[in-house]
């Protein structure tokens, strides 16, 4: 075995290195040098190193750990969908029982559950811890973003509940005895009529659930491809809805997926969660809808109450009245009414919110104007009587569609 | 005049800590009487010692503004919209404050310390990542303006009208609202208020 030279350092010591050792001189040259410590080179070099390895392996470790936990993570959604052209199309004449069967069953699932659910829209992120029951009661308790943490919201089938911690003000919508069958009524309906199209189309796993997943189409008479509107993933063995896409025809809207999920009896679900006394005291509480009141089913019926209301004299494709709504007001304050009309289109909504414009705030009103793709828009119109009307547009059309009501309101 | 108190760096140095509470009138009796000493050979701090007490004089001669009641309840609703500090520019800063040693370091021949900021350099390098921006398309600006109560109204509506459709997803539409802001500068109406 080749023997180490002795080597001395600056100071005469003599640094031998193990016989048994065999290093390639390079390396031992290296060692050798690095008795000399006082030399501050080395020193500052081995350091160097030392700290580095040091950096290396906690950042290895910190990301294996990292990895471990990551919770689930659902492949990200192709950003811009056109028609049907990544689909395939589902037979509009004979909708499929199977995807209707399992649209119900999403709506009343055959257990409760609890988990936390994630919700994107564009760039924002919520987070929501999210229980359910066999009734189709629904609660949400925010925990982020901050703006939201803390708020609480009741869906049940006749009455909304929704507490905002920040401001202690409690949100109420007291809907009539059975709208909420009546609205699937009119969905189903919408289906067998092949206004709206739905399919089962594929099938994955998500979180150890095995999930079909249904895919919602719109028909557009003015174009002759249909239009993606929704996909829902659901648990075929218990019906809890996991994941929720919604579509326009710019590409995603939002998405909506459990992160975690616990079902039946283990989820620690009790009826006392759905009651209104489990929420939050509110030093305020506001009927947000006029409680119990069905909606009008024309602008000419609501014009009765509010005439200074206005309708677009065209809508997007697809699209048609849901019901209008009149708020506050009265025969002592005619001047406070305001108005809500809703339009649908299976999934998608549009939402116009009217009132006769403050004589102090009425804005001088433009020969034309340009319309943006933004999903909440103000702006003022003058009626047929020649008032000043606020306008708030809220919902998910494209620019030209936006600019088509506009442009055409009366 | 005393020629011990011509112009000084460092005694100029030593007393601008001094010089707004002089203005205040809150120094002691010692360091007052080194303040005017002082001013009496520097002019550069006699004229800043007139600026701040113009500045003073300025202030307090000002229109007195009353704020809303809810001003701050609506300030501490906005601070907790702010968006946190993009990773990115963290990791900057923490580039600096690592250069700042390394600079420090060279200064005082430490070579050890220099060691170590080179090692915390190549950490940073190795360690620091964009962030993954979400594929989904973005629909909102990122920063919330106040709405008005009329609006407030409007954006709970829709929440609530959404939570009454079978397909309905609430937590979609309550997280669209909440980012409502301004639209695109038309001349029709350009903000939520």
């Amino acid at each position: 075995m080749m023997r180490q030279p002795a080597r001395t350092n600056h100071r005469g010591r003599r640094l031998r290195l193990p016989s048994f050792l065999y290093l390639p001189p390079p390396v031992a040259g290296l060692l050798q040098s690095a008795d000399r410590f006082d030399r501050g080179v080395h020193r500052s070099l081995l350091t160097a190193l030392l700290c580095l390895a040091v950096w290396i392996s906690a950042f290895g470790a910190a990301d294996a750990q990292f990895r471990q936990r990551r919770p689930y993570r659902a492949p990200a959604p192709p950003h811009r969908i056109s028609g049907n052209a990544r689909l395939p199309r589902p037979s509009v004449e004979r909708p499929d029982p199977a995807a209707l069967d399992l649209l119900k069953r999403m709506l009343r699932p055959d257990v409760s559950f609890s988990g936390i659910q994630r919700t994107q829209v564009g760039n924002r992120v919520s987070e929501q811890k999210y229980e359910g029951d066999e009734k189709g009661r629904r609660r949400l308790e925010y925990l982020s973003p901050a703006a939201l943490s803390g708020d609480v919201v009741l869906i049940l089938p006749n009455a909304f509940y929704y507490y905002h911690a920040h401001t202690s003000q409690m949100g109420i919508a007291l809907w009539p005895i059975g709208q909420t069958e009546q609205k699937l009524r009119g969905l189903i309906q919408q289906i067998q009529r092949g206004a709206v199209s739905i399919a089962r189309t594929g099938q994955e796993q998500i979180l150890g659930h095995d999930c079909a997943i249904l895919t919602l189409f719109a028909r557009r008479p003015a174009v002759a491809a249909l239009m993606l509107q929704g996909k829902l993933w659901i648990d075929t063995v218990s019906g809890v809805l996991m994941r929720y896409e919604r579509w326009n025809a710019r590409g995603l809207v939002s998405v909506t997926y459990m992160t975690t999920i616990v079902t039946g009896p283990e989820a620690g679900v009790v009826p006392a969660d759905f009651l209104p006394r489990s929420l939050p005291k509110a030093a305020q509480a506001e009927a947000v809808f006029p409680p119990e009141k069905p909606p009008l089913t024309s602008v000419a019926m609501a014009k009765v109450s509010a005439p200074f209301l206005m309708e677009p004299g065209r809508l997007p494709d697809g699209y048609a009245l849901d019901g209008v709504w009149i708020f506050g007001g009265g025969p002592a304050h005619p001047e406070r009414a305001s108005a809500l009309l809703r339009y649908t289109r299976g999934v998608s909504h549009i939402s116009l919110f009217e009132r006769r414009a403050n004589p102090g705030q009425i804005r001088r009103i433009p020969a034309a104007t340009r319309a943006s793709a933004a999903n909440v828009q103000r702006w003022q119109a003058a009626n047929a009587q020649g008032e000043s009307v606020d306008l708030i547009y809220i919902g998910n059309l494209g620019r030209e569609e936006v600019q088509l009501l506009r442009d055409t309101m009366r | 005049m005393n020629e011990a108190y011509t112009h000084n760096d460092a005694v100029c140095n030593a007393l601008q800590p001094l010089l707004s509470d002089y203005v205040d009138g809150t120094l002691s009796a010692r360091h007052t009487f080194e303040v005017e000493r002082h001013m009496a050979a520097c002019s550069s701090c006699a004229r800043q010692v007139r600026q701040l007490e113009a500045t003073v004089n300025l202030l307090h001669g000002s229109e007195r503004h009353d704020t809303a009641d809810d001003f701050m309840a609506r300030l501490h609703a906005r601070l907790d919209d702010v968006e946190p500090e993009p990773a990115h520019r963290a990791s900057l800063q923490w580039l600096r404050s690592v250069l700042e040693g390394v600079r420090g370091a060279l200064r005082t021949r430490s070579v050890p310390a220099l060691g170590m900021a080179a090692a915390g350099l190549i950490g940073v390098l190795l360690l620091t990542r964009p962030l993954q921006a979400p594929t989904v398309a973005p629909l909102l600006p990122s920063r919330a303006a106040a709405p008005s109560p009329h609006v407030r109204r409007a954006l709970d509506q829709q929440v609530a009208a959404t939570a009454g459709d079978p397909l309905g997803d609430v937590a979609a539409e309550n997280l669209a609202v909440q980012g409502a802001t301004e639209t695109d500068s038309n001349s029709g109406g350009t903000s939520l208020e």
